[in-house]
């Protein structure tokens, strides 16, 4: 019975492989604003907020970028290398986050 | 120019909390019909700006303000409309109004560079005065927390768009 509390305690498994984690866009904030997920997880960026926000990755060549995401509207990012990927939206420059990638 | 847009962003920082103190902290009805009208008035000068600048980044922020500030407003109708409270006009809307009627007419006068630059101006000084707004007297005056939860969701959007006008008045050869 401890064990099927603690398995339902977990974040949910991705249907391929690895842990999906949840981060909302909410208030002009990235919710958790850092997350340390394992190589193979993914990512599901929900933006809860009355307007669009993007999820980009800060880089020359950004690892990912949502492009504009209409309230409700989601976006999945399953990184393929290990890393720190600082990301922001591109729409509201104050908002920024970072994803540990180990 | 510069003197008046300063004149201008001193007139509307002075006039929104003043509004108030004169008659009274405003109650729920109140903050409601004053969030909807802040909204409507940068909405009207984004909409204005978005069809009359040539400058990429002055049409950029523009259209910004044009979908961010009506999707607050949409969210701000669907709560007034489940709690059942009636937006009230008050002083502090009506002041938000008539600055923006105002801000209107200077720029309908105006074009090209001028125009960007007044536009840009006014939307540095209007989002640090709603802030300001915000701060001193609409937040701490809500009574209803769905209402409060609204104004503190919504109060970093300012911000980043307070800076965001900041970046653009920067690249016109701004302050």
């Amino acid at each position: 019975m401890v064990a099927v509390f603690a398995l339902m305690a977990m974040p949910r498994p991705d249907a391929a492989s690895g842990v999906t984690h949840n981060v909302t866009m909410d208030g002009t904030t990235f919710k958790p604003g850092s997350m340390t997920i394992k190589l193979g997880d993914v990512v599901v960026w929900t933006n809860e907020d009355p307007f669009p926000h993007t999820a980009t990755a800060i880089a020359a060549t950004p690892a990912f970028d949502s492009k504009p995401l209409a309230p409700g509207g989601r976006f999945t990012f399953r990184p393929t290398a290990k890393g720190d990927y600082p990301y922001k939206c591109t729409l509201h420059t104050t908002m920024r986050g970072t994803l540990h990638v180990e | 120019m510069r003197i008046a847009s300063t004149l201008v962003a001193a007139a509307l920082a002075a006039c929104l909390p003043l509004a108030h103190a004169q008659g009274g902290a405003p109650n729920d009805a109140q903050i409601a019909h004053i969030v909807v009208t802040a909204n409507q008035v940068d909405i009207d000068a984004g909409k204005l700006a978005a069809s009359k600048t040539s400058n990429a980044d002055v049409k950029t922020f523009a259209q910004q303000m044009v979908t961010d500030h009506t999707g607050v407003n949409k969210q701000a109708t669907e709560l007034v409309t489940r709690l059942k409270v009636t937006p009230e006009d008050n002083a502090t809307s009506q002041s938000l109004k008539s600055g923006g009627d105002a801000n209107l007419a200077t720029l309908k006068g105006l074009s090209g560079a001028a125009f960007d630059k007044a536009y840009v101006d006014h939307e540095v000084a209007y989002h640090q005065a709603v802030l300001d707004a915000v701060d001193k007297v609409l937040i701490p005056s809500a009574s209803n927390a769905d209402l409060k939860a609204l104004l503190v969701k919504v109060r970093p959007a300012f911000v980043a768009h307070l800076e965001h006008a900041k970046h653009v008045q920067a690249s016109l050869g701004g302050k």
